[in-house]
């Protein structure tokens, strides 16, 4: 059982801000980075691969393909280092952990999309 | 020198300013308060006794509920005394809640003494770190053994403090200088970088450092 003050202390380090995704979403992140004394913002998109629980010490990883090199990096849920999360599109995915996309290359690669669009046609019909 | 005594909640992770992930040990010192002052006049020496967690009266005995009542304190379990000095006595009120932020800043180094977790009865390996010995190669039934323990018929004993096997764990033990990341006046917390001696809900004492007071004052002689 977590103490409650671990829970407090815990709570004055978590982003209120986190959109929510999951494994099989393509992100955008956009992270900060010192340049000398200036600031600026990195763009990281690609396909999460993995998404991890926990509070302050959750984390999501991220998958593109850089000249043909798969590249992976790791960002922290909560961490003051990301200005923004933007979802590109939603995947169709089945597990959390998308380790086998590390063997697949191209078109083998892709994943399928949620279109939200017509989900929330389906909901709607539903209703009625 | 001053200190207080905490109970350790726990470890977890928080983020600095500039973004980096740091692992912390939670330390409470809610229930830690004055309960008593030995002063030059009575005790030829100056001091300030600090107590945790509440007691019943029914576990003291007489002559401790007389003299919490003598004092003016209310009654605490575990008492310890820091040896202050004189006009830093005179800041302490018996009674009064021991307040983090008056004792330690941010940014601050400290000492952290708490009694480690208790392991039971281990071999060299775990205790001492041996190396032991070949998993295979034709290794017989001597793989987690100390080897050899002395010498032969000079000196014909065993060293004293040979390390063997026993009883490990439930030892006092000081983890220092480590950085106060962060103090939470409102819930009485002191947020720790690192690992602490000792189990969740253990009692664990928080100092100044020592050494690398120590180390500054050397460099101050030069």
């Amino acid at each position: 059982m977590r103490s409650s003050a671990i829970e407090f202390v815990e709570a004055r380090h978590l982003r209120k801000d986190v959109v929510d995704f999951r494994s099989g979403d393509t992100v955008r992140v956009w992270w900060k980075v010192k340049e000398g004394d200036k600031e600026r913002s990195q763009a990281f998109e690609g396909v999460v691969i993995r998404k991890t629980r926990g509070t302050t010490d959750a984390s999501f990883t991220v998958r593109k393909m850089s000249f043909g090199v798969g590249v992976e990096r790791i960002f922290p849920l909560h961490s003051p280092r990301w200005e923004q999360i933007e979802v590109v599109n939603r995947g169709d995915v089945r597990r959390n952990r998308l380790f086998y996309l590390r063997t697949l290359r191209g078109k083998a690669a892709r994943l399928d999309l949620i279109d939200e669009n017509a989900e929330a046609a389906v909901a709607e019909q539903k209703k009625a | 020198m001053k200190g207080l005594i905490g109970k350790k909640v726990g470890m977890t992770q928080v983020f600095s300013a500039d973004g980096n992930a740091i692992p912390v040990t939670v330390i409470d010192v809610s229930t830690c308060e004055v309960v008593g002052k030995r002063t030059q006049a009575t005790d030829e020496y100056t001091a300030v006794v600090l107590g945790i967690e509440d007691a019943k009266e029914k576990h003291l005995t007489k002559a401790q509920i007389g003299s919490f009542k003598k004092a003016g304190a209310k009654a605490k379990r575990i008492l310890k005394e820091f040896r202050v000095s004189e006009a830093d006595l005179a800041t302490f009120n018996v009674g009064d809640a021991v307040k983090p932020e008056n004792f330690f800043k941010v940014g601050e180094l400290v000492d952290v003494q708490g009694v480690t977790k208790g392991r039971g009865y281990q071999g060299v390996m775990k205790r001492w770190n041996f190396r032991g010995f070949g998993q295979t190669h034709g290794t017989h039934e001597y793989r987690r053994h100390p080897g050899a323990i002395g010498q032969r018929k000079t000196p014909g004993r065993v060293y004293p403090n040979k390390k063997l096997p026993g009883h490990y764990g439930v030892e006092k033990v000081s983890m220092t200088n480590l950085t106060v990341v962060e103090i939470i006046a409102e819930k009485n917390l002191i947020l720790v970088q690192g690992a602490v001696p000792g189990h969740n809900d253990g009692l664990v004492v928080v100092k100044p450092a020592i050494k690398s007071a120590m180390r500054a004052a050397h460099k101050a002689k030069k």
